[in-house]
Parts: structure tokens; C-alpha cells; sequence
């Protein structure tokens, strides 16, 4: 549609690689150069009403369109697969709850290399890509959740072990592998005590949902009891709202849930799309997820509210990025031989 | 008098209609047909082994069957007794029942249970609220999260088929030998039970093959009530394995051949039914016809449709509307609970809404335009047999009748995601796929209409030096106006509520209203949900009595 002269468009190609990362004239030119793109594409698998959040702001700030699709993370990543090689190139940034999924991504050579500014100061949790494919720029832990209406705090389950006790039959929640949250909880639960403790869940006839923002509204409403991998900022912006919601730190610990961004490597808007990664590691954003979702943010500046407590003071069950590519298969296969789905 | 150098147009239109309906049905399952057979190195039947041994896959396909028979089943029992207590009987009020049959058939089902899952949920659903209190039990009485939840929500929705084929059936039935059986002294259920009964029995198996299809065939019910409950049925296993990384097409497409063959087998079973049917006793209508007196069972029978269709409308629409106003949907509907802030992020919190009502409505008028016109002509070529093989053209026009649209969507998107055409991620695929799913619709109603007008007009405009194309635009159309409206708004209706083939097709440039909600029941944000559910049950309502109004009859007296 833009008509651009190559040269033009090649030599401000150069100008944004070169300078961008460092100078504001850089930021300015690479606004330009994205509001000629007019709009940029995300597929995401965070809780919609935080994603158009997100969205509405970037639109406000510079004038330029989020189109949004949301999903749960590995329906997220089927779709790139499935459009990539329908030879479609509709995706500009993608960002899901699943960093082994991230990995497929890069080995197929659908990302572009993207490192956010003052990168080298996060978090190393938080830098999941030696080689600057793909970064985490945002984290919530998973832990269950419960209907405090329906359940009295010191009647709640104090680990993940206590889950599995007759006491919940039918009472419970569990989300779907195509979760990240679901894929990272087994992952890190299955280590400490097999496949034998989703056996047991089993038994206790949890309910299936296919995203852990669902599971937390149907908590919420009182439909079921306890969400087994419930996530912290769903929890707390259902419990701002004045639902009977609340969380439980586990004895074992909770488990990190790194939700990586990146850029597609034949991304039809870069410009806006690189616009859009800046604006979502930017310090403004960042403590924008903070403030209004408590999530945990890699910027060093970020400044967490009272009553959140800071991840270094969390016990965490964290799986390697690595270790989830490795073990993906082998968690959906025993997820469908236990919950026949 | 022959202008040899003036090219007659009408025979490209023909052509040019018979190609465009011929490649609408052949390219997708050729595709499918193709892609199952796909191996490493050759063709293979591996996939087709891995149907009938992956333990995962029987289950599928088991569960399947077994709630298609059992909603088929029920859907026919029910379906029938209420049409035959509305077409001969004197229950009182049956006239209503006529149109709130209609409301539960034109609301999607995929609505119906979403709205199931707020009425009997086991912890938060009105009725196990209701249950424990009347009862004081802290257990549930029905979990619509089940097998059972499954089977009742598609009979809900799919008895008003058996209930317009008995009723269609039972008008042709003539009321003497009834009458012959009541003058011997058989007592009226007697003579309902050895006399109509068995003149309808090949209606009965019909109506049961056709709503054992329909439950097949459906996406929506098992997606949203038995993924939850832990199992899957043939349709929700085809979305998984394509909504998955890496989507296993092969597979798929086996699954898909497979569940072809299966709808197939058994429509042709039940042509064999239907041939059957001229018994020398179904006559003709304009019999002089008495409604058979109920005595006391008329007001049992009339509770009867009153549950059934509170169930499938009443109930439903309730909560819908009572969700769709309130903060959290399973609060008591105080003063504190109300708002109408979920209609404001309905339309503006959400950007995709604008978008799927735009998209739907597009969609929904091109294939009511497209479809409409497409099969006005096919019905003109073959009512007027214009050239040799129009056998073969109405065959195509009711052959996707037989495709579920989860298979015909997988076949389009292997046939359209690649060159030379590069339809998927456009709404073009979706008008594609809707425009051969309602293609059998819109061709019945256009042959019934075409069949009805006189040759001899047309031949009259024809001695008088006119084209075939041009006495189809002014002596044929303008007669059958009626019919062909008809067509579009049923064609219409079908479009805006599809949903299995929607749900493989769209991307995130191509949304629709029935997408849209099955995406958003994914983040459990229920009360949107019910907002976008009204708004779409209202489309469809207004297009339907706009059509009554317009045209003098119901839609569901189109005959499958």
C-alpha cells in the first residue's frame, strides 16, 4: 500500500538498526516509520481485558492500530505454524505463556532477533534467549485459587500435594496443556512427584478449561471450588473487582510462568511491530502491568505495590525454558492418557 | 431471422453456474481424499489404520455415536408427539407452539449451551441451586458438564426436525381409516398407536437418521460441554488435532473421510426409508380432517411442550438476558448487580466485536445474494432440463447435505491455504465454505418455487425472440420472487449462525459473531458472552419473521 522508495526505505532500515537502540532520534524515526505501517498485528495468550489494555494504550501514544488476537498459548503458536506455511504473513508480534513453545518458533526460523533496551540489566530469569530471539516481559506465578465464599481460608489447601485428597472429588479445576500455565505447573509438579500425582487428581473429577484467566471466572462465580493452576494476576484483578477469589502459596512453592515476546521474522509491519516490543519492555508499560494487574515485570526500575511480594522472596518452582521445549511431548501424551482429552 | 454473430449468453451462464457449483463441492474433498492417502513416499492407509487403533481416536469416535443415537433418539420420540399434538389434536394453544418450535430451532445450538451451562452447571446452575435448597443436599442434582448434558442440549435442539417431518408426514396422511378404527370402537390412543403410527414409521426412521446426523455433524455442544467434562467426540478431536503445533493434517483428513463416509452410509439409508413412503394410504392433503378429541390428556400433553420448549427457549433466553445485565451472572439480580457496563465493553472493550458483526452481516448477504441466485439458476437448468447430466447438477446441489461443515472447513483449508489460491486468512474462505453449506437449503427452496410456475409463459416469451437468460430475468424471477426471497433469508440465517466450519477457518482479519463467542467462552468472560449471544439470537429472530412476514410461510415447512 505505502509506496516507499526501496532506497528510502532501505537506508531508514539502516538508520533504525543502527541508532535506534541507543538515541531517541532513533525512537522518533522508528515511530514515523511504523505509523506509515499503520498498524501492527499481536497474537497473545494474556487475559483479554489486559490485552486490550495493553493495546489501547499503545493506540492512544502514537496513533497506531493493535490488531489483537487472543488465545490460549499453544493455539497461539499452531496458528503462526499453520499461517506460515499457508505462506501467510499476518503476525507481527507474538507472545504467549509458553517459552518451550518459543523455542519450536526459533527453530523454524519464524522470529527475528529483537533485545529491548537496558536488557542487560533484567533479571536472568527473565532472558530466555541467549542469542536475543526471544525475551520474557512479563511473569506471573501459577498457584491454585479458590472460592473464598465457599471455602474458609483456614480450610484451604496448604500445598499441591493436598490437592489430590479425596476431600475436592468434583470440586476442582484443571487447565489443558495448551495452556502455558497448565504446561509449566505439570512440568515443574511432575518433577517433585511423578505422573502418579495427576493419576491421583484425576480421581478427584477436575473439570478441564482451556486457559487459567477462564479457570479463575469460574472460581470466581462459585461454579467449582479450587483452580489447581490458577495464576497470581488473574487472581488479584478478579479480586479487585470484588469476587470471592483468592490465592494460595503452596508449601512446595509456586511455579514462574515466563511469558516471552517476540518478533516474527516476516513480520509485514517490523517497524511497528519493533515499536511495539519497545513500548512493552518500557519502563511506563511495564509498571502499567505492575500497577494495574500485578504482574512481575523484567524492568530493574519497576516498583511492586505493598502486599505483592517481589519474586526473589518467592519460593519458586521454576522449569527451564530447555527442559519445557524437551519435555512438551511427553506432557501432552500423559495429560491425554490421564484426562482423556 | 438467426443473428449467427450474436452470442447467445445464456449458455456460459450455464456452464459457468454448473462449473462454480461442480468445483464448490469436488475441490475440498478431493482434497481431503488426497491429503488422507498422503505418505512419506507414495500413497498410504496408515492414517486410516491409526483411526481404528489409536485407543484415543476410538473413544472419539465411540462417544460420538453413542450421543448421536441417544439425542437422535430422544430428539424423535419428543419431536414426534409434539407434532403429532399439534397437528391433530385438540390441545389447547397449540397454535403457539408452531412458532416457539421455530424459536428453538432457529437458536444455534452452541448458544443453547453455553446458556445450559448457567442453568445446570453442578455448583453455580440455577437448578443445583435450587436443588440444595429445597433439599437442604450439598450435592448437585444434574451436571450439564456430562455424557448426558451433551445428548440433552442437542435434543433441544434438534427435535424440531423430527417434529417438522412427522408433522409434514402426518398431513399427507388421510384421516379415514382413523376414522374407520374409532367407528370399530377403538379407543383414540388405540387408533393412534396401530393406526398413524405405523403410516409413519418411515417418517419416524427418517427424522431419526436425519437428527443422528445433525448431532454428528455439530462442533459448539461438545466443545463447550464435553472438552470440560474430559472426552471428545469425532468434531472437537478434528479441532485439536488442528489447533495443536504440529497440526497433524494427514490425520485430520482421514478423520474427516471417515466421518464423510459415515454421514454417507447413513442419509442413504435413509433415502431408503423415504422411498418407502408411498403407501397407498398417504394421500394427498384437503382431507376433511377432525382434531381427535384429548379429553383430560390434553392438559398432560400440554405440560409436556410446555417443559420442552421452556427448556430449549424460555430458560435459556432467561439467563442469557438476566447474564447479560448483570455484574456476575451468578448473583441475585439486585439493584447492586445490575449495569449495563458489559454492553459498553461488549461493543468498545473488545476489538474484535465490531469487526464479527460487520463480517457476519457481509458474510450472510453474499451468501443469501450469491447462494440465492446460484441456485435459482441450477433449479431453472434442471427443471427445464436443459442440457444433458442436470441429473448430475441437482445431485451436487444437495450433496453437501451429506458434509459436516467441521470436514467440509478442513477440506477447504487444505484445498485454499496454498497456491495457486491463497484464501485462508480471508473472509473468502468463509463465504466459500458457507456458500456450499447452505447451497442444499437454497437449491430445495428454489426447485419447489421453479417447479411451481408454468412453461408455458416462458415459452411465449421465447416465440417472441427472447434468450433464455432474459426470460429467466423477466417472465421466471419476477414469478418466483417469493421462493427465491425465501431462499436468501434462510441461506442468510445459516450463514450467521455457522459455526463448524467457522471455527477452522477464521483468522484473526476474518471474525465472526459465532467465533467470536466460542473464543471468549475460552476466557470465561460469561457475561459478554451472553451480550454477543443475544445479539446474535436477535439477528437471526428479526431475519426470520421478517421472512414470515414477507413471504406468508414458515421456514420450517421447507421440507430436508
Amino acid at each position: 500500500m505505502t509506496s516507499a522508495h526501496p532506497l528510502r526505505r532501505f537506508l531508514a532500515f539502516v538508520i533504525v538498526v543502527l541508532f535506534f537502540p541507543v538515541s531517541a532520534v532513533g525512537q522518533e524515526i522508528l515511530a514515523d516509520q511504523a505509523k506509515k505501517e499503520g498498524k501492527v498485528v499481536w497474537y497473545t495468550a494474556m487475559a483479554l481485558e489486559v490485552a486490550e489494555k495493553v493495546a489501547n494504550t499503545f493506540e492512544k501514544t502514537y496513533g497506531i492500530r493493535v490488531e489483537l488476537t487472543r488465545s490460549a498459548s499453544e493455539r497461539v503458536v499452531a496458528r503462526v505454524l499453520q499461517e506460515s506455511q499457508a505462506g501467510i504473513n499476518n503476525v507481527d508480534v507474538i507472545e504467549i505463556s509458553e517459552a518451550g513453545d518459543f523455542t519450536l518458533l526459533k527453530q523454524k526460523g519464524l522470529l527475528k532477533i529483537y533485545r529491548p533496551r537496558n536488557y542487560e540489566k533484567f533479571p536472568s530469569a527473565f532472558l530466555l534467549d541467549k542469542e536475543g530471539y526471544f525475551h520474557a516481559w512479563r511473569a506471573t506465578v501459577a498457584q491454585p485459587v479458590y472460592n473464598t465464599r465457599l471455602l474458609p481460608a483456614n480450610a484451604a489447601p496448604r500445598s499441591w500435594k493436598e490437592l489430590t485428597d479425596p476431600r475436592w472429588k468434583d470440586k476442582e479445576l484443571k487447565v489443558h496443556y495448551v495452556s502455558g500455565a497448565g504446561t509449566n505447573v505439570m512440568a515443574a509438579l511432575t518433577k517433585i512427584y511423578g505422573w502418579e500425582y495427576y493419576q491421583n487428581l484425576r480421581k478427584n473429577n477436575p473439570v478441564i478449561v482451556q486457559a487459567a484467566s477462564q479457570g479463575v471466572n469460574i472460581v470466581a462465580a462459585g461454579e467449582r471450588t479450587i483452580l489447581v493452576e490458577g495464576n497470581y494476576y488473574n487472581t488479584m484483578r478478579l479480586k479487585a473487582k470484588g469476587n470471592p477469589v483468592d490465592v494460595i502459596f503452596p508449601t512446595e512453592g509456586v511455579v514462574l510462568v515466563l511469558s516471552p515476546a517476540g518478533i516474527a521474522q516476516k513480520a509485514a509491519h517490523p517497524n511497528a511491530a519493533t515499536l511495539f516490543l519497545e513500548y512493552m519492555f518500557s519502563e511506563k508499560t511495564q509498571q502499567m502491568l505492575v500497577d494495574a494487574t500485578r504482574l512481575y515485570v523484567p524492568h530493574p526500575n519497576a516498583k511492586y505495590p505493598p502486599g505483592m511480594s517481589p519474586l526473589s522472596q518467592l519460593k519458586t518452582l521454576t522449569v527451564p525454558v530447555e527442559e519445557l521445549a524437551k519435555r512438551q511431548g511427553e506432557i501432552k501424551r500423559m495429560f491425554s492418557e490421564i484426562f482423556g482429552l | 431471422m438467426v443473428h449467427r454473430f450474436h452470442l447467445d449468453p445464456s449458455l456460459p451462464t450455464w456452464i459457468g453456474a454448473s462449473l462454480l457449483l461442480a468445483a464448490l463441492v469436488v475441490v475440498p474433498l478431493w482434497w481431503l481424499f488426497a491429503t488422507s492417502l498422503r505418505g512419506e513416499d507414495g500413497l498410504t492407509l496408515l492414517r486410516y489404520q491409526q483411526i481404528f487403533t489409536d485407543l484415543a481416536l476410538i473413544r472419539a469416535i465411540r462417544n460420538s455415536l453413542i450421543i448421536s443415537f441417544w439425542a437422535g433418539l430422544l430428539a424423535t420420540s419428543v419431536g414426534s408427539i409434539m407434532g403429532w399434538l399439534v397437528t391433530r389434536t385438540n390441545m389447547p394453544l397449540k397454535m403457539f407452539f408452531r412458532a416457539l418450535v421455530l424459536a428453538s430451532f432457529v437458536t444455534p445450538p452452541f448458544v443453547g449451551a453455553f446458556a445450559w451451562t448457567m442453568l445446570a452447571g453442578p455448583n453455580a446452575g440455577w437448578f443445583n441451586h435450587l436443588y440444595r435448597y429445597v433439599t437442604g443436599s450439598e450435592g448437585h442434582l444434574v451436571n450439564i458438564y456430562s455424557m448426558g448434558g451433551v445428548v440433552f442440549v442437542i435434543f433441544l435442539y434438534s427435535y424440531p426436525y423430527a417434529f417438522t417431518m412427522i408433522s409434514n408426514a402426518l398431513d399427507l396422511v388421510s384421516s379415514e381409516m382413523e376414522e374407520a378404527s374409532a367407528i370399530l370402537g377403538a379407543n383414540r390412543l388405540r387408533t393412534a398407536a396401530s393406526i398413524t403410527l405405523p403410516l409413519v414409521i418411515p417418517a419416524l426412521l427418517s427424522g431419526f437418521v436425519f437428527t443422528f446426523v445433525h448431532a454428528l455433524a455439530l462442533f459448539g455442544v461438545p466443545a463447550i460441554l464435553a472438552m470440560p467434562a474430559g472426552f471428545h467426540t469425532i468434531t472437537t478431536q478434528i479441532w485439536v488435532l488442528l489447533s495443536q503445533a504440529p497440526q497433524e493434517l494427514d490425520l485430520v483428513a482421514a478423520l474427516s473421510v471417515f466421518l464423510l463416509s459415515l454421514t454417507v452410509l447413513l442419509l442413504s439409508l435413509q433415502k431408503r426409508f423415504l422411498g418407502k413412503r408411498s403407501h397407498a394410504t398417504i394421500m394427498g392433503r384437503g382431507m376433511r380432517r377432525s382434531a381427535i378429541d384429548l379429553g383430560y390428556w390434553r392438559y398432560p400433553a400440554l405440560l409436556l411442550c410446555l417443559f420442552v420448549v421452556a427448556l430449549a427457549v424460555f430458560l435459556p433466553y432467561l439467563v442469557l438476558i438476566k447474564a447479560a445485565f448483570s455484574k456476575a451472572w451468578a448473583m441475585p439480580l439486585t439493584v447492586e448487580n445490575l449495569t449495563l457496563e458489559n454492553w459498553r465493553l461488549a461493543v468498545s472493550g473488545y476489538s474484535a466485536t465490531g469487526e464479527a458483526i460487520f463480517n457476519t452481516l457481509e458474510l450472510g448477504v453474499l451468501t443469501g445474494t450469491v447462494g440465492a441466485g446460484l441456485a435459482a439458476i441450477v433449479a431453472y437448468i434442471v427443471d427445464r432440463r436443459l442440457f444433458r447430466g442436470y441429473q448430475l447438477l441437482a445431485y451436487f446441489s444437495v450433496a453437501p447435505t451429506v458434509v459436516p461443515g467441521i470436514v467440509l472447513a478442513a477440506g477447504l483449508l487444505m484445498a485454499y491455504s496454498g497456491p495457486p489460491f491463497f484464501l485462508y486468512g480471508t473472509i473468502w474462505i468463509l463465504f466459500i465454505a458457507y456458500l456450499t453449506k447452505e447451497i442444499p437449503v437454497g437449491y430445495t427452496q428454489a426447485d419447489t418455487t421453479i417447479r411451481g410456475i408454468h412453461v408455458e409463459l416462458e415459452e411465449a416469451a421465447r416465440i417472441l425472440g427472447a434468450n433464455r437468460l432474459l426470460v429467466l430475468k423477466d417472465v421466471t424471477l419476477p414469478l418466483a420472487k417469493g421462493g427465491i426471497l425465501a431462499a436468501w433469508l434462510l441461506m442468510f440465517i445459516g450463514a450467521v449462525r455457522e459455526l463448524s466450519a467457522s471455527i477452522l477457518l477464521y483468522t484473526s482479519r476474518s471474525w465472526v459473531l459465532s467465533v467470536l463467542i466460542m473464543d471468549l467462552q475460552a476466557h470465561g468472560v460469561i457475561e459478554i458472552i451472553s451480550v454477543i449471544s443475544i445479539v446474535m439470537l436477535c439477528l437471526t429472530l428479526i431475519t426470520v419473521l421478517l421472512m414470515q412476514e414477507l413471504t406468508g410461510h414458515d421456514i420450517m415447512g421447507v421440507k430436508e
